[in-house]
């Protein structure tokens, strides 16, 4: 049983490893920074061994209690654009077999672990999160994650964005888009009997339109799009669904990826080329998966199957570490991206690595005092954003619960008069 | 009724006035001439007009100590209702600046001179310099920050920022980073 004090520990020694771009648990072991001690709960760095020992003791009810209590708040609004989509973690083990599903950066099937997230693509935060075998579907895991979204967003209409993985099955994809108060974009695959289909369609159906080229400068790039219906047959359904299907196609290029086409449940007014916009957002999703891989760590999870199992032809699935890992891993994506907001526009949305050279990273001398923990920070650059930034954080009276409840100051060592003045910066948000 | 009646009826009032103001506000008023007990008595009649109005209040504080009757600080600032500080410092203030904090008006205290930001160059001077005396470390934030303060609101900042454990002996049982 995982008690208070190693259960926060556990948390913030995961959480700060996130924030900090700490590659592994493994790396613990040579962590002796004392600033980095006290963020993670402690006088010393807990060593590889303890906290992946803590880490698979959580149990799956803790941490799901955990997730909900930590879970980002889903603003009242009467509509909430939301990604799903999937991540997978490339597991490389010969003993043990693991279901095989497509890692799309790889480009072949092998052996992964799935972590499914919920993205709010308005505000560019992760929501919710599904760990699970290579070899589930993305519509199965899909209708998980929405019927808790469905309930935290309180009666408001859901848009759903969806990629190709979510229409493998015909009758998975209609048990996910036949809900009330939601709209389903999903890519369509490009199967050769859907592209015959798309290219005997009449040369009046097709609009042409150009858009920016990929790079600033480019030439823009000629599209054509067009609008139809597509039969889609389901073994628990009599009457195949028509859905309502927008097809672009490319008039520059060749083969089979010129094509780009998108199913649409529940929505036959917006017109088809605000959809295909709307559909495009989905690339913060990605983005941030790419900022999760090679910022966060987040492949460095533990594993999902039991590596102490005897049978290990069928190790079996633990949800808890893994989910655990991975939700703090988002809790710390999202933290870093709001912490980027209250800095000037120059460094809106700026990666993890931008804001740990320019901010996190910066030499300190720590003083204990009675009720206080004083950090005297030593900046070189940006120091009239780090005397707003100070300011603002000590205005807030921040306390550090698990250091005996000290208020924490900031502050800056004082400038030597041999330094260069430097360049005035705008420190408003 | 003549004139003579009249003062001396007047008179009379002033000094039960007084009497039941000095009591109740625990001022010794016998060492007031004659001169400042009218002062004093009028001062408290026009303070019945002026009732919870802080401005005007200040306004007469600031015109009984210039009124060059000799009137003590803590005297008037048991008339207006703030402290013999208080009096002090706007007796100090100029009759503009006085103006300007009649129309604009700011709450509470003035802000500290020494901000929770310079905690940091001060604790590392105390923990570089355990044997500093009061008078080198006020040395240090004038030079270091162009404040000046007196003794005690550094012992006020130190205390507040849990600083003083970082001199001397107590140094020793926390443990420092």
């Amino acid at each position: 049983m995982l008690g208070a004090g190693n259960a926060g520990r556990l948390v913030l020694s995961l959480y700060f490893k996130a924030i900090l771009g700490i590659q592994r648990i493994f790396h613990f072991e040579t962590q002796q920074d004392p600033g980095f001690a006290i963020l993670t709960g402690g006088t010393k760095v807990l060593g590889r061994r303890r906290l992946g020992a803590l880490l698979r003791l959580v149990s799956l009810a803790g941490v799901r209690r955990f997730m909900q209590a930590t879970a980002p708040r889903l603003a009242r609004a009467a509509c909430h654009w939301l990604s799903i989509d999937e991540h997978a973690i490339a597991r490389f083990t010969r003993k043990f077999r693991i279901p095989k599903g497509f890692h799309t950066i790889r480009n072949k099937k092998m052996k992964i672990e799935k972590l499914t997230f919920v993205f709010d693509v308005a505000g560019r935060v992760l929501h919710a999160l599904v760990a699970s075998p290579g070899d589930v579907s993305l519509a199965h895991l899909a209708k998980q994650l929405l019927a808790k979204m469905r309930q935290r967003a309180r009666g408001a209409t859901l848009r759903v964005i969806l990629d190709a993985g979510a229409a493998h099955s015909h009758d998975a994809l209609l048990d996910l888009v036949s809900r009330p108060r939601q709209v389903t974009l999903v890519r369509a695959p490009r199967r050769p009997a859907y592209r015959a289909a798309w290219n005997a369609l009449p040369a009046a159906a097709w609009t042409l339109l150009e858009e920016p080229g990929p790079y600033l400068d480019a030439p823009s790039k000629p599209i054509a799009i067009a609008e139809t219906r597509t039969a889609i047959h389901s073994s628990a359904r009599t009457t195949p669904v028509s859905a309502r299907t927008i097809v672009i196609r490319e008039t520059s290029t060749r083969g089979k990826h010129r094509w780009h086409a998108l199913w649409v449940f529940g929505d036959e007014d917006t017109p088809a080329y605000e959809l295909v916009r709307e559909f495009r957002t989905r690339q913060h999703h990605e983005q941030t998966y790419r900022i999760m891989l090679h910022d966060i760590h987040v492949d460095t999870a533990p594993s999902g199957y039991n590596k102490r199992s005897s049978q290990p032809h069928r190790p079996g699935f633990q949800q808890n570490s893994l989910t655990l890992y991975a939700w703090i891993a988002a809790l710390a994506t999202n933290a870093l991206q709001a912490f980027s907001l209250l800095l000037p526009s120059q460094f809106h949305r700026a990666h993890p690595r931008t804001l740990r050279r320019w901010f996190l990273f910066t030499p300190a001398e720590l003083f204990l005092g009675h009720d206080t923990l004083i950090v005297l920070l030593k900046p070189k650059r940006l120091l009239p954003l780090w005397n707003f930034l100070i300011q603002r954080a000590n205005q807030r009276n921040t306390r550090i619960p698990w250091l005996d409840n000290r208020r924490l100051i900031l502050s800056l060592e004082p400038p030597s008069a041999s330094r260069r003045p430097e360049v005035p910066i705008d420190p408003t948000p | 009724m003549d004139r003579a009646a009249n003062s001396s009826e007047r008179q009379q009032g002033r000094d039960e006035r007084l009497e039941q103001w000095g009591r109740s506000q625990g001022v010794n008023l016998s060492s007031l001439d004659e001169g400042q007990r009218w002062v004093v008595f009028v001062a408290l009649a026009v303070l019945t007009v002026l009732g919870d109005c802080k401005p005007l209040r200040r306004l007469l504080g600031y015109m009984l100590a210039h009124s060059g009757m000799g009137l003590g600080s803590s005297l008037i600032g048991a008339l207006i209702g703030v402290s013999d500080r208080a009096v002090r410092y706007n007796q100090a203030q100029s009759a503009r600046d006085v103006l300007t904090h009649l129309r604009d008006p700011k709450r509470g205290h003035a802000p500290p001179k020494l901000k929770p930001e310079h905690a940091g160059p001060i604790a590392k001077y105390l923990v570089e310099h355990p044997r500093a005396k009061a008078p080198q470390l006020l040395q240090y934030v004038t030079e270091t920050f162009g404040v000046t303060m007196d003794r005690l609101t550094l012992r006020r900042y130190l205390a507040r920022y849990g600083l003083g454990c970082l001199r001397e002996e107590k140094a020793q049982d926390t443990p420092l980073f």
